[in-house]
C-alpha cells in the first residue's frame, strides 16, 4: 500500500489537485465503512465515532496545511487523522488493538496521535483539544517556528469552558492558531438550536475580538479557501481565526444511536449534499477529471483501505506485559 | 456497471452485543433498495435498531429467519450492488478475543504456605510477637499480656524467659526420657513379638482399642498392676500412650480405660492427643500408669522395641501393617521380676486374640 | 560562598532561573507571575531578567493556562505552570487528568509531556477553605503524574531543577508556610538536581519510623528535638515525590524501629499517607511491626478560618509530640 505524499494547495488548482483532494475524501469514507464493517462483525473493541459525510472538511483543511503544522483533534477523528497523513494500516491496527496500532492498543479510536505528521492527538473529551492547540501555536510562537495549528472540533466543544479559555488566550497572545468547529448540527442528540442562541457559530468570535467565518462545510474548496486565508492572517502574525464548517453527520452519534433525535427525510437531504459528490460534480463540471479518472481514485481508496485492514489483522495482540512500562516517559540519563 | 454480492449482517450495535433477535424484514426478493433505506429491524438486549442498507442495490436472498437470535456476523440478507460496498469477512473468531486479556494468566505457583501450628485463638498481639510466636514454636496464650488492651507486646515474647523457655523445654523433656530409660536398662527384661491382624478406621481407635484390651488384661492379673518402685497395687489400672508432643514425645495416662465405652475412649485419646500437639496435658494425666503403649500403626515403622519406662512392668509397641501380608507386628516386653517369659507370650497371645 | 540560608521562594526562584538560562525551551507562565511577582511573590524579579514572553502573565484561566501549557509541551517546550493557589487546579482538571497525564500512554508513546505545575498548597494563612487545601492525593491517585512534595529550600531547588528535566507531567505542591521561612541547610548557588522518586531519610533514631512529608517534615524534626530529651529518638522519612513512591527506606527503617508513624495535613480519609500504612502491611514489613500504625492527618473538615479552628484540623508539633510518645510508651 502506497500513501500518496501530502500535496498543498487549492483542491480545484490542477487535475493533480483534485484528484488528491478525492482521494482523500475517498479514503476518509471508505476507511470509516470499513470501520462500521468490522464493528458490525465485533471484531473492534469499544465503540466508533464515524465521519461519514464529513470528509471535505478534514481534506480541505489539510491541503492548506504543510506536514509540521499541527492539528488537534476530536473523538470524530479519523477524517482528520487521515487526511494530514497518517498510516491507515496502523489507524486499522489500533482500532483492532494490535501491538502495532499507533498506540499499540493503549488508546484506541479516540486517542489517535501521529507526531510525525504534526497530528497531537485525536481526544476523548469535548474540548480537551483546544487549548492544547493553542499552547501549540505557542510553542510556534515563542520558537519562531512559523508553523499554524489547527484545532478541530464539533459544535458541541463550543459550549465547554475549554472552548472559551483557549480562543481568548489565543486572542490576546495572538497566536497562530485556527480553531474550526465543525458544525454537524448536534452535539449527540441536542441539536444546535437547542444549544446555541446564535444562527452562525463563527459570530463568536466577536466576543474574543477575532474574525469569524462560516462557510459550506461539504464543500472541500471553499473549507480550502476558509483556511487557507486563515493560515495566512495566523503566519502573518494577525493571530487566530475561529472557522464554521456547516455539515452533517450521516451516521449515528456512535453505534447505538437510534437517530430518535432526527428524521429519516433530514438524513436523506443531507445526502443529497454529499461532499464527495459535490465535489465529482463540480470537477467533471471543470473539466479536470473524467468519469473513469474520479472511479480510479475510488477504486484506489478502496484498495489502499482494504489492503490496511488485510494487513492490519495479521498484526499481534497487543501485550498487557508492557503496560506498567508505558505510564512514563524513561527519564534519560 | 458490475455487480458486487453483499452480505448483510447482524450488525454488533453495542459494546456488549453478541447477538440479536431478527424482528422484521422489511423487504422481499428483489426489491430495489437504496442507501440508508431500512432492510430488517433487530432487537438487542440494549435496544431496537433498524437496520439500513449500505449503499443502493437489489436484494437477492433473504436467510435470517424471522423471530430467531442470531449471532453477531451472521448473514441476515444478501444484496446485489452496483459499488463495491466494504466488507471484510475473515470467518475468523472476533480478534478481540485473543487481543483482550483472555490470555490465560500464567498460574501463579504458590509456595505452600503451611499454618502457623501457633493457636491463634483470641490471643491479641503484634504482628512481630506472632512472627517470633511462630519461629520458636511458643504458645502466645502461654505469655503474659502486658500491652494495651492485653496485646502481647514485642517486649513479652522477647522476654529471655520466654525466649528461651520453649528450646529448654524440650531439651529437658529429652533428657528426661533418656534418664528414665537409662534408670530401666539394668532390669532384667525380655521382649516377645508376633504378628497380629491390627486394621482399624482411625489411629485413635486403633490405640484405643489396645489401650483397652490391654487394661483389661493388667486389671484380671494384678500382680502386673503396681509401681515397681513402691511395690503398691496400684487402685486403678493407668496405661500410658506414648504421642507427640510440642515438646517432643508425652506419656498421658488412661487411668481405667476399659471401664469407660469404647467410643468415649476414642474421644479422650483424641483430644489429649490435640492438647498433647499443644503442650497441654492435663497434669492429673501425667502419673500413674503401670504400662505403656507405643503405637506407631499409622506411621511406615514396621516394629519397634518397647522399653520399660521406671515403675512400668510391661511395654507394647504396634508396627505399622505389613505391606506384603497386611498384619502388624506387636511386641511386648515385660519386666521379669514380676512375670516370667511363658506368661507374657500368654498376654501377648490374648492381646492378638482380641485385635 | 557559605552560609546560604535561603527561603523556600527564593529556591524555587533560583531552581527557575537557571532553567530559564539553561534551556531555551523553558517558559513560565501563570496569573500575575509578572511584574506583581508572584501572589506568594515566587518569581520575583524573573520577569526583568527574562522577559514578558519566558515569564509569561496569563488572563484569570486555569483551563486555558494548563491546556496551553499541554500543547506547548507536546510542541517541544518546557513550560512550567504557575497555580496561584493549588485548589485552583480544580478549574484545570481536564487538562491535567485526562489530557497531560494520559496523553503519552494513549498514544502509545509517540508524545510526551514536559510540563511542571506549581502550585501553592495548604493551609495556615487564614484563607479558609478555598485556599488551603491540600490536594497531593488527588494526583498521586492518577497514574502518569508525578508529584513532588518540597520540604525545604534547598529540597526546593534541587527537586524543582529535577522536575523540570523530566520529560513527563509533574505536580509540584509547595506549602505557603514554607515560602518565607529560611531553610537550617545551606542552598548551594548552582544548579543541583535531586532525583524523582528517591526518599531521604532526614534524620535515624532507633525507637519510631515517621513517614511525613511538605510542611510536616518541619513539624516533626520540632517534635523530635523535644522528643530526643525524653530519650525518644525518631527516624525520619521524607518520600519527597509521593508518586513514585520510595518506599524501601520505610521497610529498612521499620527492621530496627518496628514502630510506624504517618503524617499528613490533608484530610485522613483516601488520603495519600494511606497508601504507606498500606504498604506496609501488605508486605514482609508487617511482621516487623510491634505497635500499631500511629496515623495524624488533617480532620475530615474542609479547612476552617479561624485561627484556632485552622490549627486544630491539622496536626501540630504538639499533636506529633504526643502521638509519637503515646506510640513508643504503650508498645514495647
Amino acid at each position: 500500500m502506497t500513501i500518496p505524499p501530502l500535496l498543498m494547495g487549492h483542491p480545484l488548482a490542477s487535475k493533480e489537485h483534485a484528484s488528491y483532494a478525492l482521494l482523500t475524501m475517498s479514503r476518509i469514507r471508505k476507511f470509516e465503512e470499513a470501520v462500521e464493517d468490522l464493528f458490525g462483525r465485533g471484531m473492534m473493541h469499544g465503540t466508533m465515532h464515524l465521519s461519514i459525510g464529513q470528509e471535505a472538511s478534514p481534506a480541505g483543511v489539510c491541503m492548506a496545511l504543510n506536514l509540521n503544522d499541527q492539528i488537534t483533534s476530536t473523538h470524530r477523528g479519523h477524517g482528520h487523522c487521515i487526511a494530514k497523513g497518517a498510516n491507515l494500516m496502523r489507524m486499522v491496527a489500533e482500532l483492532l488493538g494490535k501491538e502495532n496500532g499507533y498506540c499499540g492498543g493503549r488508546g484506541g479510536s479516540m486517542h489517535i496521535a501521529d507526531v510525525e505528521t504534526g497530528n497531537l492527538g485525536a481526544n476523548g473529551i469535548v474540548g480537551g483539544g483546544i487549548p492544547i492547540a493553542v499552547g501549540a501555536a505557542l510553542s510556534s510562537q515563542l520558537m519562531n517556528k512559523g508553523t499554524v495549528a489547527v484545532s478541530f472540533f464539533g459544535d458541541g466543544a463550543m459550549n465547554e469552558g475549554a472552548f472559551h479559555e483557549a480562543a481568548n488566550l489565543a486572542a490576546v497572545w495572538k497566536l497562530p492558531v485556527i480553531f474550526i468547529c465543525e458544525n454537524n448540527g448536534y452535539g449527540m442528540s441536542s441539536s444546535t438550536e437547542l444549544a446555541f442562541k446564535l444562527d452562525k457559530l463563527s459570530d463568536r468570535g466577536l466576543g474574543y475580538g477575532i474574525p469569524g467565518v462560516t462557510v459550506d462545510g461539504n464543500d472541500v474548496a471553499a473549507v480550502y479557501e476558509a483556511t487557507e486565508a486563515a493560515v495566512a492572517r495566523a503566519k502573518a502574525g494577525e493571530g487566530p481565526t475561529l472557522l464554521e464548517f456547516v455539515t452533517y453527520r450521516w451516521k449515528g452519534h456512535s453505534r447505538s444511536d437510534k437517530n430518535l433525535y432526527r428524521t429519516k427525510e433530514e438524513i436523506d437531504e443531507w445526502k443529497t449534499k454529499d461532499p464527495i459528490l459535490h465535489f465529482e460534480h463540480v470537477i467533471k463540471e471543470r473539466g479536470l477529471l473524467n468519469d473513469e479518472e474520479i472511479a480510479e481514485q475510488h477504486r484506489l481508496a478502496q484498495e489502499q483501505v482494504i489492503g490496511a485492514v488485510n494487513e492490519a489483522m495479521k498484526g499481534k495482540p497487543a501485550d498487557p506485559a508492557g503496560l506498567l512500562d508505558s505510564v512514563f516517559k524513561k527519564v534519560s540519563a | 456497471m458490475s455487480a458486487f454480492d453483499y452480505a448483510v449482517i447482524m450488525p454488533k450495535m453495542s459494546m456488549t452485543m453478541e447477538e440479536g433477535e431478527l424482528l422484521a424484514v422489511r423487504v422481499n426478493v428483489g426489491d430495489s433498495v437504496k442507501s440508508g433505506d431500512v432492510l430488517f429491524d433487530v432487537a438487542t438486549d440494549k435496544i431496537d435498531m433498524e437496520v439500513e442498507s449500505p449503499a443502493d442495490g437489489v436484494v437477492k436472498a433473504i436467510m435470517g429467519q424471522i423471530g430467531s437470535t442470531m449471532l453477531v456476523g451472521a448473514p441476515v440478507l444478501m444484496l446485489e450492488t452496483a459499488t463495491q460496498v466494504m466488507s471484510f469477512d475473515f470467518n475468523t473468531p472476533a480478534p478481540e478475543v485473543e487481543a483482550v486479556v483472555e490470555v490465560p494468566a500464567p498460574v501463579a505457583v504458590a509456595p505452600v504456605v503451611v499454618a502457623p501450628v501457633v493457636s491463634l485463638e483470641s490471643v491479641k498481639a503484634v504482628p512481630k510477637a506472632r512472627v517470633i510466636a511462630r519461629e520458636r514454636g511458643i504458645d502466645l496464650a502461654s505469655i503474659t499480656p502486658t500491652g494495651p488492651d492485653n496485646t502481647v507486646t514485642f517486649e513479652d515474647i522477647s522476654n529471655p524467659q520466654v525466649a528461651g523457655a520453649h528450646d529448654a523445654r524440650k531439651a529437658a523433656n529429652r533428657k528426661m526420657v533418656a534418664a528414665s530409660i537409662e534408670k530401666t536398662r539394668t532390669i532384667p527384661q525380655i521382649t516377645l513379638s508376633r504378628f497380629s491382624s491390627h486394621t482399624t478406621a482411625s489411629l485413635d481407635q486403633g490405640s484405643a482399642h489396645l489401650v483397652a484390651t490391654w487394661a483389661r488384661i493388667l486389671r484380671r492379673n494384678t500382680h502386673l498392676n503396681l509401681s515397681t518402685i513402691t511395690e503398691d497395687l496400684r487402685t486403678h489400672v493407668g496405661v500410658a500412650l506414648i504421642m507427640e508432643s510440642k515438646y517432643g514425645l508425652a506419656m498421658p495416662v488412661f487411668k481405667d480405660p476399659d471401664l469407660m465405652p469404647v467410643a468415649q475412649l476414642v474421644e479422650w485419646i483424641k483430644s489429649t492427643r490435640q492438647q498433647s500437639r499443644a503442650g497441654k496435658v492435663p497434669l492429673e494425666m501425667l502419673s500413674g500408669a503401670t504400662a505403656s503403649i507405643f503405637d506407631l500403626s499409622d506411621t511406615k515403622i514396621s516394629a519397634a522395641i518397647p522399653l520399660l519406662l521406671p515403675s512400668h512392668t510391661t511395654a507394647l509397641s504396634v508396627g505399622a501393617p505389613n505391606a506384603a501380608f497386611g498384619q502388624s507386628e506387636i511386641s511386648l516386653t515385660v519386666d521379669l521380676r514380676y512375670c516370667d517369659s511363658l506368661e507374657a507370650a500368654n498376654f501377648l497371645d490374648q492381646l492378638v486374640a482380641t485385635l | 560562598m557559605s552560609d546560604r540560608k535561603l527561603t523556600m521562594s527564593e529556591a524555587l526562584r533560583e531552581a527557575m532561573a537557571i532553567a530559564l538560562e539553561e534551556r531555551p525551551e523553558v517558559f513560565i507562565l501563570g496569573e500575575d507571575i509578572g511584574i506583581y511577582g508572584g501572589a506568594f511573590g515566587v518569581t520575583g524579579d524573573l520577569y526583568h531578567r527574562f522577559g514578558k514572553e519566558r515569564v509569561r502573565d496569563t488572563p484569570i484561566s486555569e483551563l486555558g493556562i494548563v491546556g496551553t501549557a499541554v500543547g506547548a509541551a507536546l510542541s517541544g517546550m518546557r513550560p512550567i505552570v504557575e497555580i496561584q493557589f493549588s485548589d485552583f487546579t480544580a478549574q484545570a482538571m481536564d487538562q491535567i487528568v485526562n489530557q497531560a497525564a494520559k496523553i503519552h500512554f494513549m498514544v502509545g508513546g509517540g508524545l510526551h509531556v514536559p510540563l511542571v505545575l506549581r502550585a501553592a498548597s495548604g493551609s495556615g494563612t487564614g484563607a479558609a477553605g478555598q485556599h488551603s487545601q491540600s490536594l497531593e492525593g488527588w494526583f498521586a491517585n492518577v497514574p502518569g503524574l508525578k508529584v513532588v512534595m518540597p520540604s525545604s529550600p534547598y529540597e526546593a531547588k534541587g527537586l524543582l531543577l529535577a522536575a523540570i528535566d523530566d520529560p513527563n507531567p509533574v505536580i509540584f505542591m509547595e506549602h505557603k508556610l514554607l515560602y518565607k521561612v529560611a531553610g537550617t541547610e545551606d542552598v548551594p548557588e548552582g544548579a543541583y538536581r535531586i532525583p524523582l522518586g528517591v526518599s531521604r531519610v532526614v534524620r535515624e533514631g532507633k525507637d519510631l519510623t515517621v513517614v511525613a512529608t511538605g510542611i510536616m517534615v518541619s513539624r516533626v524534626l520540632a517534635a523530635a528535638a523535644e522528643l530526643d530529651k525524653e530519650g525518644i529518638a525518631l527516624t525520619l522519612i521524607d518520600p519527597r515525590t509521593i508518586s513514585p513512591l520510595d518506599m524501601d527506606p520505610v521497610y529498612e527503617s521499620l527492621e530496627k524501629t518496628g514502630r510506624l508513624m504517618v503524617v499528613q495535613e490533608a484530610p485522613e480519609h483516601g488520603g495519600f499517607i494511606n497508601e504507606v500504612i498500606a504498604k506496609v502491611v501488605t508486605s514482609q514489613s508487617m511482621g516487623h511491626l510491634i505497635a500499631p500504625v500511629a496515623r495524624l492527618a488533617g480532620m475530615n473538615v474542609p479547612i476552617p478560618y479561624a485561627p484556632q479552628l485552622e490549627k486544630a484540623a491539622v496536626p501540630q508539633v504538639d499533636d506529633i509530640i504526643k502521638k509519637a510518645r503515646e506510640v513508643v510508651a504503650n508498645w514495647r
